[in-house]
């Protein structure tokens, strides 16, 4: 194993053990946790053994094992971009609607603020 | 006071404005004279509009933050349904409408022609002292509603339009910024209300000019009037 391979599965295997620590701690493995587990073998395993993504890579039709790395990131980011932006829109929706309720429960008429202070 | 008996219609106009300090008065005191029932709502302004509104017989609402255009015209349109709006007249703050074509922009919606009446400067040539380059923008605009909302109008991005009360119930603006224009319209479509086009003026002065929407403008619009369909 060269370096950035140590370096890797140490990572790796520190972030696996977290999950598999916070997993036991709740008794239960949702969804979420199951596919952060997965992702993380399935990238200890490519490390430790590139020439199965190469193989992964011709058994699918792109050819290089690099070349199925950048169409998986570059997926994944224009899939988590829009995750961010829908977020981002609905967060935004909820402030309005906040704004809104404090503006038409808090109108005020000149003439009837007027007319109360007569008072 | 005043001219107009609070009686049957039940007219309401709604006044987005933001950092209108300078304008809002002038603009509010022209409705007023025609129209008793008046609201503006102060988006977040960082200037003296909102405290400028306590000397007029308005209704004055306040967003504690800036939302945008479209945020302001729905909290607007909000506040005349809930007090009885029968019909809701959109007007911008910066008095570049005329407060005489309201009476005419109504005319289809009392008469029951139509549910939504749309202001035009393009029917009759009423754009005063409009510059070519906004022509051509604004040009591009008509073009683009009719492809992506299959609307056919004359002038997609006009602030003054009336709604019938079904109407301002049923269209929910969630464009906040400028792009609400464009929903607008893609929502008469898809919800199948009347509409009808009625000619009015818009005259364009160096404040108008100098504070209104940038031509190059017209790309963000676009994109977030497209993103915004995306997420429901």
């Amino acid at each position: 194993m060269n370096l950035f391979q140590w370096v890797a599965i140490i990572f790796i295997g520190c972030s696996l053990l977290v999950e598999v620590v916070r997993a036991i701690g709740h008794k239960r493995l949702s969804w979420a946790k199951s596919f952060r587990i997965t992702i993380w073998l399935v990238a200890a395993i490519s490390i430790l053994n590139p020439t199965i993504v190469t193989r992964v890579a011709q058994t699918i039709g792109i050819g290089r094992g690099a070349d199925i790395l950048i169409y998986v990131v570059t997926l994944t980011f224009i899939a988590t971009t829009f995750y961010f932006y829908s977020r981002y829109t609905r967060l935004q929706r909820q402030i309005t609607d906040l704004a809104r309720y404090l503006a038409i429960h808090e109108a005020k008429h000149p003439e009837t603020s007027l007319a109360d202070s007569d008072h | 006071m005043p001219e107009e008996a609070t009686s049957s219609p039940n007219i309401w106009i709604v006044v987005p404005a933001y950092n209108e300090a300078a304008r809002i008065g002038r603009t509010v005191q022209g409705l007023v004279h025609h129209f008793p029932n008046v609201v503006v709502v102060d988006d977040g302004s960082r200037d003296a509009t909102y405290d400028t509104l306590k000397d007029l017989p308005v209704w004055a609402l306040r967003h504690p933050i800036n939302l945008g255009q479209g945020a302001a015209l729905q909290t607007g349109i909000d506040f005349a349904v809930r007090r009885g709006a029968d019909v809701v007249v959109t007007f911008d703050a910066d008095g570049q409408h005329d407060v005489h074509d309201i009476q005419r922009l109504v005319e289809p919606i009392l008469s029951q022609r139509a549910e939504v009446a749309l202001g035009s400067r393009f029917l009759g040539n009423q754009a005063v002292n409009m510059p070519t380059s906004r022509w051509f923008i604004l040009k591009l605009g008509v073009l683009f509603t009719r492809v992506c909302s299959r609307i056919n109008v004359t002038d997609t991005h006009n602030g003054l339009r009336a709604l019938s009360r079904a109407a301002a119930t049923k269209l929910r603006i969630r464009q906040n910024r400028m792009a609400h224009a464009s929903e607008i319209l893609d929502q008469i479509q898809y919800l199948g209300l009347k509409f009808e086009e009625v000619p009015v003026t818009v005259h364009y002065s160096d404040a108008v000019l100098e504070k209104g929407q940038q031509n190059s403008a017209a790309v963000k619009v676009a994109a977030q009037f497209l993103l915004g369909r995306m997420v429901r």
